[in-house]
């Protein structure tokens, strides 16, 4: 062999060596200058350590799987895992685009969700890792929905859409509202998911329904099975179901806000909702069924997303009161977030189990099944006398009136 | 990984090869196009660069590239995160001709470097400038003409792995020199 020869057989060696290191797996932990939230509520650029990434370059570990802009099937997401386009300055990784910082994000956050679940001891009610995307493209009225997010129930999956508004926290960077889309899986597990097994009618489902529209089925609202019986467009089952939704939204925001500790967390993203979802703004009243059936009969099918919107609402009242319940009993909010979710399943589930085909459930009917065994102070009663019927008040809060 | 760049390059230069008389220098510039996978791994972009680029070749058929370049500014957002991002590259290149008889001479290199990436992101009231480093090996094939008597022209097809890299990144380069 001539040195030349020789020379180059080195060469080519050294290139080797260097292809099998660039093959060599990531070591934990691993850090990320990342958009993020700070203990005050407010964002700004942050060195965050994440411990559960197999490597830094593909968003998929013990705690989460993130896409970027997917497909949405009917299994989940079409397409790759998310791979972050990153540079390395010292030991942190730096993303290199927006859509890569929002993949990081994402994981991050559902990783911190997992600490906070293994707190509270309810990590195993959930699957994990849960699976999540970004910038997920949607159809909505015209053209790509915005500025919205989505939990996907017959998926089990959390589909943030594009961000559009130029100033103010991504959807997808804000913790709050990740909390919140992460919460419905509880509500799902816990709730109606177990409702759908006792209750095999319960089809097509809201949830279904929602799902399905976001899929590109055509499923218009007069899918559901209508009973039409005096002079009522709807079935009781589908008041129940907008009771249900009232219910899962509410409880969303108060988990949000037990995670970040914060009382208004769509703000930064969303500042429209100054004021409407804030958690310390002014109490109001919970409807009764009458309520809802006198709502219900003003609202035609062609407009059933009215009365969602009247579910949110209603959520709003339930979440606010929550929260100032509990900053009245001085509960910790992790301890006060456990007390609630062990109660889905025990308590919320039977009331609606016992009522779903029959009887429209009072959207106050949940507050005694989630706070009865509570010995309140004055400020709790007078909250609670603000918020739920006379009936519900007197019948289950007896301590109040001493 | 610097060391292994020294080493690569000194080798080159000292080989029996390099140390025979070299035969022609060149200067010049090289328009390279890199397709850039996305976060979504399925979408990938063609991001543009300029380079400049020394060569010499000796009179066997062996030769060698130092190149510099910079690509175009990647500008990318949501809401009020903005990100800044310009990569930077300095790489040699070993490089063997073939059909040293024939006007369009194939070539086959391989080739290391580095590239440097300087990012600015901005979000709420907060700002960061890093600059991020990942080194590179990499193949490449392609083509090289004479252009009259003092110029030559290149077409130079190449893959590459970045350090931690997860796949290789592909170019395409057209070079233009000045042979002196």
């Amino acid at each position: 062999m001539s040195l030349q020869r020789f020379l180059q057989l080195i060469c080519t060696s050294l290139l080797l060596g260097i292809f099998c290191g660039c093959a060599k797996k990531e070591t934990q932990p691993t850090t990320f200058l990342l958009p993020w939230m700070q203990p005050n509520g407010t964002y700004e650029l942050t060195e965050v350590t994440l411990m559960t990434l197999k490597t830094p370059h593909e968003m998929s570990g013990t705690a989460a799987q993130v896409w970027v802009a997917p497909q949405l099937t009917t299994s989940g997401f079409g397409g790759p895992i998310a791979r972050p386009r990153l540079t390395k300055s010292g030991n942190v990784y730096i993303p290199i685009d927006a859509q890569s910082s929002l993949a990081v994000v994402m994981y991050a956050q559902l990783e911190r969700l997992l600490l906070f679940e293994q707190k509270l001891g309810t990590a195993q009610h959930l699957k994990w890792p849960r699976r999540a995307a970004v910038e997920l493209p949607v159809p909505g009225q015209t053209g790509s929905a915005t500025n919205n997010a989505h939990y996907f129930p017959t998926l089990d999956v959390i589909g943030i859409l594009p961000f559009s508004i130029s100033t103010g926290v991504p959807l997808s960077l804000n913790h709050g509202i990740v909390a919140h889309e992460h919460f419905h899986a509880h509500f799902q597990a816990a709730v109606l998911a177990p409702l759908q097994k006792s209750i095999p009618t319960r089809n097509p489902s809201l949830d279904w329904l929602l799902d399905h529209q976001h899929l590109g089925t055509t499923v218009m609202a007069t899918d559901f099975i209508f009973n039409s019986a005096g002079g009522m467009p709807y079935d009781i089952s589908i008041l129940n179901e907008v009771v249900l939704r009232a219910w899962n939204e509410g409880l969303a925001d108060l988990f949000a806000s037990n995670y970040t500790g914060q009382a208004d967390f769509f703000t930064p993203s969303l500042p429209e909702q100054k004021g409407k979802r804030a958690l310390t703004e002014a109490l109001s009243p919970l409807a009764s069924a009458a309520d809802l059936r006198a709502r219900a009969l003003e609202v035609p099918t062609y407009r059933f997303g009215e009365l969602l919107g009247f579910a949110y609402q209603q959520g709003t009242a339930l979440a606010k009161l929550l929260y100032r319940i509990k900053k009245h009993e001085a509960i910790d909010s992790i301890a006060f977030q456990r007390f609630i979710t062990e109660r889905l399943r025990t308590r919320v589930l039977p009331l609606a189990a016992a009522n779903y085909r029959d009887n429209i459930m009072d959207f106050d009917a949940i507050v005694p099944v989630l706070l009865e065994e509570l010995q309140l102070t004055r400020q709790s009663c007078d909250a609670l006398e603000a918020v739920v019927t006379k009936n519900v008040y007197v019948k289950n809060f007896a301590g109040c009136s001493l | 990984m610097n060391y292994i760049l020294i080493v690569f390059v000194s080798i080159w230069t000292w080989s029996p090869a390099a140390s025979a008389a070299v035969r022609a220098w060149s200067v010049g510039f090289a328009a390279e196009n890199r397709f850039e996978r996305q976060a979504n791994a399925d979408d990938a972009k063609v991001e543009p660069s300029g380079q400049v680029y020394a060569a010499m070749r000796t009179d066997g058929r062996l030769g060698l590239l130092l190149e510099t370049g910079a690509q175009k500014e990647e500008r990318s957002g949501s809401g009020s995160l903005r990100v800044v991002s310009q990569n930077y590259s300095l790489g040699a290149w070993g490089r063997s001709f073939f059909l040293l008889e024939h006007r369009l001479q194939p070539l086959l290199a391989v080739g290391v470097g580095s590239h440097w990436e300087r990012v600015t992101t901005r979000f709420e009231n907060s700002d960061s400038t890093r600059i991020g480093q990942r080194y590179f090996a990499g193949l490449g094939a392609g083509v090289n003409m004479p252009i009259g008597n003092y110029f030559e022209g290149e077409v130079e097809g190449r893959v590459s792995f970045l350090e931690e890299g997860v796949e290789p990144q592909y170019s395409l380069l057209l070079k233009l020199g000045l042979r002196i």
